[in-house]
């Protein structure tokens, strides 16, 4: 099997607080090649942010505190790159663009500048070529008029066509890995989809592969090869997007497919949203995390911690039932509509 | 729903929370902002309660543990709550045990001028044979009542005006607001320089001294209090006590005050602090408390001749005033905290 | 920008009068103060003579009369009108004072328009020089430009302006050298102590800005002054020390500059532990930003981050605050003069409130409030020119 572009291997990370452990990011893996997408899936709190910026070295260290596993990028571990090592690599060959494109630009610097910073920190670029480069990246992420809006300030665009010059900062120095987190959240649902298109878009001409971070299914049926949904830190369901949309195998999963307000429903059924709050990172439930929501929870739930496991090929889950044809057909029935 | 929906937004928080500040470099170099995962796990520990709901006990319960557990704010408030015993009750017992501080005993004045520190005078006397440790305690009760007088006037001069400004909006506000723009446009001593100059040596005295620091004062509370009345006039249970009909004033009282008061408490305990180095500024310009009344601004400047041979003079008075300020601005920054207020600088 | 300036402007307005409405009101209706007294000084008279000098002084005249002529005594503008054919040199009555109307203030005086400077009634007793720094004339109507007329010393007779005048120029040195201290060290210990938090020099810098900041300011003068100027002088048996006391004379032991350094450092002193704090206060702050995670994730050095990318915006309130600092300063210091006996303009109202000379204490209380309000006003207008969501406004669709 070819070497996978990025490749995290049970990556655990902790943060030791004053008031407890916070275990934000528990035994979580995945793998994403080339020209790939992967949808990262869950409620806020559920460890999905914090894990791409685990990888990225931008968790600070104390109070985090990386227990076990590893994250390899191009065969090589980030964790345990050095800190110029790894500044290399960021914004380089991993770029990651945030949620509130507002807060996420320095309000004080011009937009132009903002974009051209990587090319001339890492190509070394001078100023002049940054900046006329910086006019062909706003051009293409579809900002219309790029020569003038080079030089205006973050406040004075609006909200999707900041997150386009983010997205144009991001692609800059050509990134073979782009994590977006939560790009869409802070915007218009019109907008959403414009940015959702481009992003899809660039990755046909880029060729580089895409985590894409988010609470919402929707987002993700479209664009992703594969979805690891995650919940209270750990990975919950890992497989290919029909995989886990067509046969899903937790009950968290299920409850989140239930939630999604879909088009074909064949009679008129009430959205069902989950019951409860998602539990405290520093408190965690004991056995499943997921057991106080859970409507088909068992006495083993509340002991045992499921442990993730295949299921079917590259399909798996963490949950003590998943794959047991007989609990999933029992339970599916009732939610399939 | 409501509840879900603000204990749904404690999420949210929680999230952002965790990847804003956890943005660092692990060397050395820029650090986040201030430790906040204590935050996080400190929401969780209070369990389901949203937020801004109860504000009767559990405010006041929770603000004093949490002062209890800041050491320095302790200390501060156990050194103010020494000093004002002591000069709540120096009638009592300073003249007893060191004669009296402020009249000048003829016959002992010069034997006992500038003694060295000994058991009967422990910090020594002054230049007519007063101890000064006697001295300084009724300095104290002199600051203190200052300070204390002061802030008050201040703050119930700018919880009245900043109500009538927040809850009233329209003309009521802006001329409010004028008015707080041209009071806070004085520099504050040379405003109370130019009161105090003004009136003839006989009528000046502790009054005056109070009220116009008092009266310059109230600004910055309206301000902040207007602040607060604004914010939690938003809120939907002041919504709600409309709808069940419940008058303005019973609306302020019950609704609005509690919330608003915390930062007002902070704020006006900080501005003891300032008060009091006022007055010693305009005591020492003996433009404040005339002798023989007891100032330690006034001791300053007694004492300033002979600074060469007994600077003690000069120093104890002097380290008294900061030590009664430290006290207040960290028992202040402590009430901070504590009552989770945010505040600017 | 413009519709912030414009507005930033306009609410001057309002407190300039504001504040000069409570300047008079102060000097002439403070409950316990006689403002005759406050005038001529402190000398007892029988009620008729009193009676003839109230008059004379015009303070029989309605509050808003006497408050619209104080405000021009203030101005350096004047107008008057010349309509008549006597000669100007002969004193003549205007016609503002005795109806009381408050017609705009423009008295008038039998022409025709004069060429060099005149004095002109403005009420019974009330004489102001007209026209000693030019006049440029419309028709019979004439614009004059004077110096403000702040009244004249008790002591020596001397106009407060001229007095003031003298003194402020040491006021401003003593400032500037202040604020450059302050800009130095407060910035840098904030910046220190932002970027190596809980860091033992952060604790010091903290526990150093705390104390500092409940320091009686003379105090720590005179602590200085006995520590650097005499003490030092002890130990160094008179080879080195700094002098405690300004003195002007040409025979003065020391360069001029010597003398200002304590000055400055005391002046300094609680200013700079205010602008530490808030340098890293507003550090620490940046750097929760979201903006500064961007560029992190960009991959730029710590030093870039901060320098580049947390400075820039942290900088905005921290110079506002400097800026605001320099107008209290330039309000005289009173503290800090006195005690090292420094001849600028705090010093020469504290003399002249021992010495009772009244006119001087309010005409230099009410130069120092403007230079104050004017400053504020520039630093508030230089703001919109430091923040680009100001500079330019607006957002784009």
């Amino acid at each position: 099997m070819a070497d996978h572009l990025l490749e995290v291997d049970d990556l655990t990370m902790y943060f030791h607080t004053r008031d407890g452990v916070v275990k934000a990011v528990d035994g979580v893996s995945y793998t994403l090649d080339k020209g790939e997408t992967l949808g990262v899936v869950g409620e806020s709190g559920s460890g999905k942010s914090v894990t791409a910026l685990t990888m990225m070295g931008l968790i600070q260290m104390p109070p985090g505190k990386v227990e076990r596993g590893d994250a390899k990028f191009k065969g090589r571990s980030l964790i345990n790159m050095k800190e110029e090592e790894i500044r290399k690599i960021r914004g380089n060959e991993i770029a990651m663009i945030f949620q509130d494109p507002m807060t996420s630009l320095n309000p004080v610097y011009r937009v132009g500048m903002q974009v051209a910073e990587p090319l001339m920190i890492h190509k070394g670029m001078s100023k002049r070529d940054a900046n006329k480069q910086a006019v062909e990246l706003l051009r293409l992420v579809g900002i219309p008029n790029p020569e003038a809006r080079v030089k205006d300030y973050p406040h004075q665009f609006s909200g999707g066509m900041r997150q386009r010059a983010m997205i144009a900062m991001a692609l800059a120095c050509d990134p073979d890995v782009l994590i977006a987190d939560e790009p869409t959240t802070a915007l218009d649902v019109t907008i959403q989809a414009q940015i959702t298109e481009l992003m899809q878009e660039l990755q046909k001409r880029t060729g580089s592969a895409i985590i894409m971070i988010t609470h919402d299914l929707g987002v993700v049926a479209d664009m992703a090869d594969r979805i690891l949904v995650m919940y209270a830190g750990r990975m919950v369901e890992y497989g290919t997007t029909d995989e886990v949309f067509y046969s899903p195998l937790h009950p968290y999963t299920w409850g989140l497919m239930d939630s999604i307000p879909t088009q074909n429903l064949v009679e008129k059924t009430a959205l069902r949203p989950i019951d409860g709050q998602p539990p405290s990172l520093v408190n965690l439930p004991s056995g499943c995390s997921f057991h106080p929501r859970c409507p088909y929870a068992q006495a083993k739930c509340v002991t045992d911690v499921p442990a993730y496991h295949l299921v079917d090929g590259t399909h798996g889950a963490a949950c003590h039932f998943a794959g047991d044809p007989g609990f999933v057909r029992g339970c599916s029935l009732e939610v399939m509509v | 729903m409501t509840m879900a929906e603000h204990h749904k937004h404690d999420r949210h928080d929680e999230q952002s929370l965790v990847e804003q500040h956890a943005v660092r470099d692990s060397r050395a170099g820029l650090p986040a902002g201030p430790p906040i995962i204590e935050e996080l796990a400190h929401m969780h520990n209070d369990g389901v309660v949203a937020r801004d709901e109860t504000v009767g006990r559990t405010l006041w319960g929770d603000a004093w543990r949490r002062l209890r557990r800041n050491k320095l704010a302790l200390i501060a408030l156990i050194w103010l709550v020494v000093m004002v015993t002591a000069a709540i009750t120096a009638d009592l017992w300073v003249s007893k045990l060191f004669g009296d501080p402020a009249t000048i005993n003829s016959a002992t004045a010069m034997s006992n001028r500038l003694l060295d520190p000994s058991l009967a005078h422990p910090l020594g006397t002054d230049t007519m044979g007063r101890d000064m440790l006697g001295r300084l305690i009724y300095g104290a009760r002199a600051s203190l009542t200052v300070g204390l007088s002061a802030v008050v006037i201040s703050v119930a001069i700018g919880l009245l005006l900043g109500a009538l400004s927040g809850f009233y909006s329209g003309i009521t506000d802006s001329l409010i607001m004028r008015m707080t723009d041209i009071f806070l446009a004085f520099p504050y001593i040379l405003f109370c320089i130019l009161i105090l100059a003004m009136l003839p040596t006989s009528a000046r005295g502790i009054g005056p001294v109070i009220l116009s620091i008092g009266l310059l004062g109230w600004p910055s509370f309206a301000r902040l209090f207007r602040g607060s009345v604004l914010s939690v006039k938003e809120n939907d249970y002041v919504d709600a006590g409309r709808a069940i009909g419940a008058s303005d004033s019973r609306l302020m009282f019950r609704h609005i005050m509690p919330n608003a008061i915390a930062p007002v408490i902070v704020y006006a305990t900080m501005s003891i602090g300032g008060a009091i180095l006022t007055e010693a500024a305009l005591s020492f310009l003996g433009l404040g408390i005339q002798p023989p009344e007891i100032s330690w601004g006034r001791m300053i400047t007694d004492g300033q001749r002979l600074m060469d041979t007994n600077p003690g003079l000069v120093f104890w008075p002097g380290l008294m005033i900061i030590l009664t300020v430290v006290s207040f601005t960290l028992l202040g920054d402590g009430l901070r905290d504590a009552l989770d207020v945010k505040m600017k600088d | 920008m413009f519709q912030y300036i414009a507005r930033r402007v306009l609410q001057f307005i309002p407190v300039f009068f504001g504040v000069t409405l409570i300047l008079f009101l102060i000097a002439n209706y403070l409950p316990g103060a006689d403002p005759v007294q406050l005038k001529i000084g402190e000398k007892s008279l029988d009620p008729a003579r009193k009676a003839q000098i109230v008059h004379q002084l015009g303070l029989d005249r309605p509050w808003y009369t006497q408050y619209i002529d104080y405000l021009g005594s203030l101005s350096i503008v004047h107008a008057t009108y010349y309509d008549g054919s006597t000669p100007t040199t002969t004193t003549v009555d205007g016609s503002l004072a005795t109806d009381g109307s408050v017609a705009f203030v423009i008295p008038s005086v039998p022409g025709p328009v004069p060429n060099g400077p005149v004095f002109v009634h403005v009420s019974d007793s009330q004489t102001v020089t007209r026209g000693a720094w030019g006049r440029f004339a419309i028709g019979s109507l004439a614009i004059e430009f004077d110096k403000p007329d702040l009244g004249t010393s008790l002591a020596t007779g001397r106009p407060v302006i001229d007095i003031l005048g003298q003194a402020y120029p040491y006021t401003v040195e003593l400032a500037l050298a202040a604020i450059l201290l302050e800009i130095f060290f407060g910035i840098g210990a904030g910046i220190v102590s932002a970027v190596k938090q809980y860091s033992f020099w952060d604790i010091l810098v903290t526990l150093t800005s705390s104390v500092l900041v409940s320091l009686p300011v003379f105090w720590l003068g005179i602590m200085l002054q006995q520590v650097f100027g005499i003490w030092l002088k002890h130990i160094t048996g008179g080879a080195f020390y700094l002098p405690p006391l300004f003195d002007g004379s040409p025979d003065a032991k020391f360069p001029h500059f010597a003398y200002l350094i304590l000055p400055a450092i005391t002046l300094a002193s609680v200013s700079t532990a205010y602008a530490a704090r808030i340098m890293r206060s507003q550090l620490l702050e940046v750097n929760g930003a979201d903006y500064i995670r961007t560029a992190r994730a960009k991959g730029l050095s710590s030093t870039a981050v901060l320098w580049k990318h947390a400075m820039k915006n942290a900088m905005i309130p921290v110079v506002t605050f400097i800026g605001l600092d320099f107008g209290a300063m330039l309000a005289g210091a009173i503290l800090t003069e006195t005690v090292f006996n420094w001849p600028g303009i705090g010093w020469t109202i504290y003399k002249a409130i021992v010495g009772k000379d009244f006119p001087i204490v309010f005409g230099g209380v009410t130069v120092v409030l403007l230079v104050v309000m004017v400053v504020n006003l520039f630093v508030d207008v230089s703001y919109a020119f430091l923040d680009p969501r100001i500079r330019y406004g607006g957002t784009g669709e």
